[in-house]
């Protein structure tokens, strides 16, 4: 008893000796889209997971973090049956952008990610230039036929009336959103196991059309539901 | 100003971990998964994206840890037009690179993503058409 207590107490001391060089941070964060229509204001969230983590950087090239995301679009059904979607895009780096001014305390990832948690609770406006991807789909059954959305013209894309109100971003302890786009877009689990993108296509990209730009991890980091 | 052809291809060899996924710098501009933009025509100098790999999370070049981009060096000084060059990210991931891949090519196993991903993207980026890769002028 006594040598697995050693036991234990060893590998305490060691992940506590890991984890004071090379830290691990990790927070929900909620995006939310406000849109006015003429039939009334629309809303839709979506919540995901963000860690951040130091590791030993042994390779010149190497960098001494890393990151994960688990998370999926903002999926905002509009009253005239199309769907507005904030894609995930640069998940892992929005609150950073919203909630921080550069220069940033202690290393620039993590130093933020460190500091994360003390927003809980608080909705911030994100700032136009940090806006996630905004884009919809002519046939939402099609992927094809993806389309960028213009934030400061949604009526362009939805009707006369359409327009975006604001989107803000949340620290939160709310459940990770999962199922919400695989609920509307049908084809999603069946392109992310082929591994293709919108456009049926997978390798280099020679082009900046839209449907060969954005693959199934735009609208959902993680397995099918 | 004219940027001397060496100095451009160090730059260039710099800039496959500027832009894309994982990259070492970020704009945070709108839609940029990450790094600066790799948008087919940005110009760097003279130099112009021609083509990239794949930077969604659920594609096989980011599950692989491989990133590559081509450029179209029509218009820089000392190339020719239609010159390419292709800028591959070396090992740059301790676990993910070196130990699972880097490894097992220098043992002589040849059967690995990052090499099925580097000839596919040499083949494409280089504008390759017959069976011989040395048919092309890309620079590597």
């Amino acid at each position: 008893m006594k040598a697995f207590m050693i036991a234990v107490a060893l590998v305490a001391a060691g992940v506590a000796a890991w984890r004071i060089p090379y830290p691990s941070y990790e927070w929900r964060q909620k995006i939310t889209v406000d849109v006015d229509t003429p039939q009334g204001p629309v809303s839709a969230s979506s919540v995901a997971e963000i860690a951040w983590w130091g590791i030993p950087k042994i390779l010149p090239d190497a960098s001494p973090r890393d990151w994960s995301v688990k998370a999926e679009a903002v999926v905002l059904p509009l009253p005239n049956g199309r769907y507005l979607f904030a894609l995930v895009g640069s998940a892992h780096l929005i609150a950073r952008a919203v909630l921080f001014d550069p220069p940033y305390e202690g290393d620039p990832y993590l130093g933020p990610a460190s500091r994360m948690r003390r927003f809980e609770g608080q909705v911030h406006d994100i700032q136009p230039e940090n806006y996630p991807l905004l884009v919809t789909f002519d046939d939402v059954s099609d992927p094809m036929t993806v389309k960028r959305v213009d934030p400061d013209d949604l009526a362009a894309s939805f009707g006369p009336g359409v327009t975006l109100k604001r989107i803000t971003l949340e620290i939160t302890d709310e459940p990770v959103t999962e199922g919400e786009v695989e609920d509307v877009l049908q084809w999603w689990c069946g392109l992310k196991q082929s591994r293709t993108r919108l456009n049926g296509k997978r390798g280099p990209i020679s082009s900046n059309e839209l449907s060969n730009n954005l693959g199934t991890g735009a609208f959902r980091v993680g397995d099918c539901t | 100003m004219t940027i001397a052809k060496d100095i451009l291809l160090a730059i260039l060899s710099m800039d496959a971990y500027n832009r894309g996924y994982g990259s070492t710098v970020s704009d945070n501009g709108p839609g940029d998964t990450d790094g600066l933009s790799d948008a087919v025509g940005t110009r760097i100098g003279n130099a112009q994206v021609r083509s990239r790999s794949d930077s969604d999370p659920n594609s096989d070049e980011v599950n692989a840890g491989f990133y590559a981009i081509a450029y179209d060096m029509s218009g820089a000084a000392g190339f020719s037009a239609g010159d390419t060059v292709i800028s591959y990210r070396g090992t740059d991931d301790l676990i993910e690179d070196l130990v699972p891949t880097d490894f097992p090519i220098i043992q002589g196993s040849y059967d690995e993503e990052h090499l099925k991903l580097a000839a596919a993207f040499y083949r494409s980026g280089s504008g390759l058409t017959s069976a011989s890769p040395r048919s092309t002028s890309a620079t590597i």
